[in-house]
């Protein structure tokens, strides 16, 4: 862990030097993860990559304002969020666009008949479909905390809010993702333990 | 007093402390509808914290690059600064001054002609050179030509970045 830290901090101060390679390795690194994001906030793939080849381009033309007071994931993530709910205000990508086209039950487009049993790669798809018609900001909220290794306090950091708004907020998309699936699932969702 | 929902999501993240999480482990064997909610609530905390990052396409990372200046705003800068210049040929020109002047000053010459003060400066000039070996001259004058090809390349590739 802490070799990997010190080699990202090698590639970050080659890459500010204009080293093409070192930021490669960086971009590689955190390619997934940023257009992770930027998924959940717009909720098309088109326009996530796009975002995120922007946040890419963003970071290397300022990675000399990035002074390495929080860690630089963090610092890569808030660009990444601010770009993204940008992005998502001027388009208003907004969920209610796509909850006219996820209507009725998701168990039934998944199993026609409703006999065969959720798998959990099935409930994986639920639960992002479920993720999907969060607002952007909750999104990317839960996103933010189940990928940042459950950091309220950077999670504060990237989108501006304060650490028990956050705590607030996970408690109460959890229990909207908890019962949205519930009722998709029954009690099969119990059985899945 | 917290809610149910929220003292089983600190439950989950780790966050009660032994007196809380004792009564939640109390509630756990007792109420049935509270071990519902824990059971489904662990479920969901599972499955979020198995949910893997989307792929970007697998041109993701080449189209970042392809998209990147040729040269970020020349972020090395000129290959030799001009108060480098300045110091390098200032300490040269020192040198040579005290070499010179030492050499005129100390050693001694025979040779006399009608313009006694040029003549002896210039043939112990003549004299100081001859007594530096050949390969030392040719050596500093390799070294002085190759850096000054080197500024030269140097100036010509920021241009040439610049413009691209």
């Amino acid at each position: 862990m802490q070799l990997r830290m010190e080699e990202e901090i090698k590639w970050i101060s080659a890459a500010r030097k204009g080293n093409r390679l070192a930021f490669r390795r960086l971009v590689e690194k955190y390619q997934n993860y940023v257009f992770t994001i930027a998924l959940r906030i717009l909720k098309q793939r088109e326009v996530a990559e796009e975002v995120a080849q922007d946040v890419f381009l963003k970071v290397f033309h300022t990675l000399e304002t990035f002074e390495g007071k929080s860690k630089f994931s963090t610092w890569l993530y808030t660009i990444t969020y601010r770009s993204a709910i940008d992005v998502a205000r001027k388009k208003q990508l907004h969920t209610q666009e796509l909850e006219d086209d996820r209507t009725g039950n998701w168990k039934d487009d998944f199993h026609e008949d409703g006999l065969q049993r959720v798998s959990r790669q099935d409930l994986q798809q639920y639960l992002k479909a479920a993720i999907d018609q969060l607002e952007p900001m909750d999104a990317s909220i839960i996103t933010l905390y189940y990928l940042h290794e459950k950091m309220v306090k950077e999670i504060a950091e990237i989108t501006g809010l304060t650490e028990t708004n956050i705590k607030t907020k996970l408690y109460r998309l959890r229990d909207r993702l908890r019962e949205t699936l519930t009722q998709q699932l029954g009690t099969e969702i119990e059985d899945m333990l | 007093m917290k809610n149910q929902e929220e003292l089983i999501w600190q439950y989950l993240d780790g966050q009660l402390d032994a007196s809380e999480r004792a009564r939640v482990e109390q509630a756990l064997e007792t109420d049935p509808s509270f071990r519902e909610l824990m059971l489904q609530s662990k479920v969901l905390h599972r499955e979020l914290n198995e949910i893997e990052t989307e792929l970007p396409s697998m041109r993701f990372t080449q189209n970042v690059m392809d998209r990147l200046p040729a040269v970020k705003e020349l972020a090395t800068g000129p290959l030799v600064s001009l108060t480098w210049l300045r110091s390098f040929y200032g300490s040269l020109l020192t040198l040579t001054t005290v070499l010179v002047g030492g050499s005129v000053a100390f050693m001694p010459v025979n040779t006399a002609a009608e313009n006694p003060q040029v003549d002896r400066l210039v043939d112990k000039l003549y004299a100081l050179l001859s007594h530096l070996p050949d390969h030392f001259l040719i050596m500093a004058g390799t070294v002085t030509i190759c850096l000054l090809l080197l500024l030269y390349l140097d100036r010509w590739l920021q241009r040439k970045f610049r413009t691209s």
